[in-house]
């Protein structure tokens, strides 16, 4: 894959994990739950437009099934812990989506953008996981890894 | 946002902040080589700054030669970064040792971390000395010496368990944002999600300590100095130390 493949590859995720953020808006209704949620929503946004960018003629204009099947929850979504826990699982594959493409990639442009890209996915999941009263060992570990990382070709987790 | 001491990137010396590859490489070059031309004080070789060479058998003790070994200025970039990157991860694991040390930190949720945080940088410290050491260079196994130096006044000036806090959430600004801003640099693709995926977790200790020092409020455009993470949602790579300093 070109760097340009995979910067389309990285929009599709980052678009992806927009469409489940606002799937899971409709059970947030705590103020720290849904101000998180839609300034990370647009976050991803930001981060889909960048690596579309990247991705030239390979960008995409909607999220592809695969991934949005890959980021889908397993079970219906009925409370607010459902929907925190949901986009915290999110956070996670994107971060290790990220990190497990960062040996891909060749471009300095492309290994900068990731390089200031991934750090926020995984912030977002402190935050989430805070909310989540996870503890602060699984909020915050030694280093970043690939675990739950999608891959392109399939799209599917690993 | 606050960086342990460090002006901000508009107020430092032209040795400090973030810039464009090309002048990066010939500067990361000259320094690698003005590193290799001995320097060290009374007739010792400082071994310290001799990145990626091997101080020839010399009885002088005035002019140490030095001979560079056949090493790609790839290669003397990469050495040049980790051990900044290791000298950040030493200097980080100290501050949070003084921290301690300082008594000021006294909810136990933020000592915890802060200790948790500690143990982290060790071992980011020992990852970064050994990569290090399989590129063929000598591990920096100290703290950075600017950074030790300008973060002392604020730790003799700290009073509360915040100001304690502030100064552990300008380490991790630093030392995240000198990560993401010189990951792309280096020229062994295999470093590249090693030092990011450190960079990811210094990112995520200054989201723990900026909860704490303001809550998960602010995450709004210029809400607050200390912001939980950044408001455009790309990691602000402004703090960024530049390779080579205070080695």
């Amino acid at each position: 894959m070109s760097d340009a493949e995979v910067a389309a590859f990285l929009q599709g995720v980052e678009l992806a994990a927009v469409a489940v953020y606002q799937q899971a808006s409709a059970v947030l209704g705590s103020p720290a739950a849904v101000a998180s949620a839609q300034s990370f929503v647009a976050h991803h946004r930001a981060h889909a437009r960048a690596f579309g960018e990247l991705a030239g003629g390979f960008a995409v204009v909607v999220a592809p099934e695969a991934a949005l099947d890959a980021l889908q929850p397993v079970a219906p979504l009925v409370s607010e812990h459902d929907g925190l826990t949901l986009l915290s699982a999110v956070e996670a594959r994107l971060a290790a989506t990220q990190h497990a493409m960062l040996g891909r990639l060749t471009s300095t442009p492309s290994i900068a953008l990731v390089a200031t890209t991934l750090p926020v996915e995984c912030q977002h999941g402190v935050v989430l996981g805070t909310l989540l009263s996870q503890p602060l060992a699984q909020l915050v570990p030694t280093t970043q890894g690939d675990d739950g990382r999608l891959t392109p070709q399939p799209l599917a987790g690993s | 946002m606050t960086n342990g001491g460090v002006p901000p990137a508009g107020e430092r010396g032209p040795g400090v902040g973030p810039f464009p590859r090309r002048r990066f490489l010939g500067l990361a070059a000259t320094a690698a080589l003005a590193a290799c031309s001995g320097g060290g004080r009374s007739g010792v070789p400082d071994l310290r700054r001799t990145i990626g060479a091997s101080p020839a058998t010399s009885t002088s003790t005035t002019a140490p030669t030095t001979t560079i070994d056949a090493e790609s200025p790839g290669d003397a970039v990469d050495l040049l970064i980790l051990r900044t990157a290791s000298s950040i991860e030493h200097y980080a694991a100290g501050v949070y040792t003084q921290l301690a040390g300082t008594g000021l930190v006294t909810t136990t949720g933020i000592s915890d971390a802060m200790r948790m945080f500690a143990d982290h940088h060790s071992a980011h410290g020992g990852i970064f000395d050994g990569a290090t050491g399989r590129a063929g260079g000598a591990a920096f196994t100290q703290a950075n010496l600017v950074l030790s130096q300008l973060v002392e006044t604020r730790l003799r000036s700290a009073r509360t368990e915040a100001d304690a806090v502030d100064i552990a959430y300008g380490v991790e600004a630093l030392a995240a944002a000198t990560f993401g801003a010189y990951a792309s640099q280096l020229t062994d693709p295999g470093l590249v999600p090693l030092m990011t995926g450190i960079g990811a977790t210094e990112a995520r200790h200054l989201t723990v300590l900026g909860t704490y020092l303001g809550g998960l409020g602010g995450l709004g455009p210029g809400a607050r100095a200390t912001p939980p993470l950044p408001s455009t949602g790309f990691l602000d790579v402004t703090t960024a130390i530049t390779p080579g300093v205070g080695l």
